[in-house]
């Protein structure tokens, strides 16, 4: 199912309450063209979820092998 | 086989054995920097400190101690490492008032204490925000490969864009970049240059302007895979300045490569077959047939782990970049802002899944290679393309390029394994095109050992200066 907000008018009405939580103030056209960023972005979580659907969520194994250290073993 | 003479290999060769000065290798390369301001490559030239390193080099020749593997080898940075007294750009006005670096990355001290220097830094697209090579206040990078063909101004590929264009031309044989999606691979590819991604957390990003911190990494952009290796073996080494380093030894390849088993091949199939242009799709033909890679495998998450490169990098980047967004939007070009405003506001869910996708990918991978050393997938859909163009249609699909031309390298991104690209001249284009080498953490040794095989199997395009009436403007 796509992600709700591939949709124009809901993307709009994301950025237009989301915004001022986070400090950005966006009207007219600049909150138009990031509503379609935000739109691009949820047709590419569409993407995601699409594969989680089908995989088994279980993590992997660290794919780095055995690690030298804490730090190393941090990695992904 | 004899290095190129255009080669840091031949250079730092050359000024071992006296029959070249450091200091005459430099002004060289400060003449060729003075002539293409035209070229939008380059954001600031080192003269006095590169003359007072080369002296330091002969002097240290004269004297009678070994210089270094990189002995008065020119290199150039992307204008987001550190240099000590300058202002950090990262392509942007949003840094204008950032305080100058109080030293060098740690990347640019490692190859000057292996006895480059540094001549320049580069241009890049904003805040590495991009695959084209063009930004906003410093207009798009110039494709030496181009110039040389027929003089069309074609894209460089970015955002380690002023460095490729750089390496391509010849005017230095090493040239830093960062890889966040493919931000070393692609230039790499479009301008005919070696690259290297190295392994996340292989190398320091100490004082490099950061971007997305989950996916950068640093590394070169070279003439050949040797040089490549002569600097990734300058670039390794421990350091307290970024936290996501792997505390692992040090592990030279450039001494071995020469010498080392060419690795099992294979290559990667459905996402990354299609759609390619017919250079690509030959080249890659050619890279397989010299590698015996008979055999192929796919990586099935190729497509979702795009998509999660695409969302981390916009949240991870929003978030970086929030405050200025709310006080100083108007610091930042308009691509950039509003694609950075979106993803300051993404639903952090979306992270979260991208996350998990991200090491679901880098274990489908590591399966993937079990059976195999190395995968060959292309670089790039297609060959570089006139600048100001925004779609092309390739194999039947059409291409947004800004995103696009990272189709192949954006998902791979995601295990943070090593890769490689070398490049060949396409029959039909004449212009570069780059494959792929993907090889298993920390493995950069069998990743450029397969590049070199490559490289002797014509897989290398010597750099070339573009006329003269490309240079000044």
């Amino acid at each position: 199912m796509p992600d709700p907000l591939e949709n124009q008018d809901d993307a709009r009405a994301y950025v237009r309450a989301v915004a001022p939580v986070v400090g950005l103030k966006l009207h007219g056209d600049d909150l138009d063209r990031v509503a379609q960023q935000v739109q691009r972005a949820a047709r590419f979580t569409h993407r995601i979820a699409q594969a989680h659907e089908t995989l088994d969520l279980q993590e992997p194994a660290n794919v780095f092998g055995p690690a030298e250290s804490d730090k190393a073993d941090a990695n992904p | 086989m004899t290095a190129p003479a255009h080669s840091a290999t031949a250079i730092a060769a050359d000024i071992a054995a006296g029959r070249r000065s450091a200091a005459d290798i430099i002004e060289d390369a400060l003449e060729r920097l003075s002539t293409i301001t035209r070229w939008n490559a380059v954001t600031r030239i080192y003269a006095d400190r590169a003359r007072q390193r080369a002296a330091m080099i002969d002097a240290a020749r004269a004297a009678g101690r070994h210089p270094g593997p990189l002995a008065g080898v020119p290199f150039a940075a992307k204008d987001l490492y550190d240099v000590a007294g300058h202002i950090t750009r990262a392509g942007s006005a949003s840094t204008d008032a950032n305080p100058p670096a109080d030293r060098d990355a740690d990347a640019i001290a490692a190859m000057e204490a292996a006895g480059a220097i540094l001549v320049a830094s580069t241009t890049m697209d904003e805040l590495a925000y991009g695959f084209a090579g063009d930004n906003a206040r410093d207009g798009a990078a110039l494709n030496p490969r181009g110039l040389v063909l027929d003089g069309v101004e074609r894209a460089t590929g970015g955002s380690s864009s002023g460095s490729a264009a750089l390496v391509g031309a010849g005017i230095v044989p090493i040239a830093l970049g960062s890889d966040t999606n493919g931000s070393i691979r692609v230039p790499a590819a479009l301008c005919g240059v070696t690259g290297l991604k190295p392994t996340y957390g292989r190398l320091s990003r100490g004082g490099v302007f950061g971007f997305v911190t989950s996916l950068d990494h640093v590394g070169p952009l070279a003439t050949t895979v040797a040089d490549a290796a002569l600097a990734y073996d300058a670039l390794q080494g421990p350091s307290d300045r970024d936290p996501v380093q792997a505390r692992r030894r040090s592990q030279p390849v450039a001494e071995n490569l020469a010498h080392a088993p060419i690795p099992r091949a294979k290559r990667l199939a459905g996402h990354f077959a299609d759609p390619l242009d017919p250079d690509v799709a030959d080249a890659l033909e050619a890279a397989c047939s010299a590698l015996g890679a008979d055999d192929s495998a796919e990586l099935t998450l190729a497509a979702a782990a795009r998509g999660a490169a695409f969302i981390i990098t916009n949240a991870e980047g929003g978030a970086l970049h929030l405050p200025a967004l709310i006080d100083r939007p108007e610091a930042f070009g308009a691509l950039v802002r509003d694609r950075l405003r979106a993803g300051a506001l993404l639903p952090a869910v979306w992270v979260a899944r991208a996350h998990k996708l991200r090491r679901l990918m880098a274990g489908e991978l590591a399966r993937l290679m079990a059976a195999t050393d190395i995968l060959l997938a292309p670089a790039t859909p297609c060959p570089a393309f006139t600048i100001g163009t925004e779609h092309q249609t390739v194999a039947g699909r059409e291409l947004a390029l800004r995103l696009d031309i990272g189709l192949f390298t954006q998902p791979l991104t995601m295990a943070g394994v090593p890769i490689a690209v070398v490049s060949a001249t396409g029959a039909r284009s004449g212009l570069p095109v780059g494959i792929q080498i993907i090889g298993r953490p920390f493995r950069e040794d069998q990743v450029l050992a397969a590049a070199l095989a490559l490289e002797r199997q014509g897989f290398h395009i010597a750099p070339q200066m573009p006329p003269a009436r490309h240079d000044r403007a």
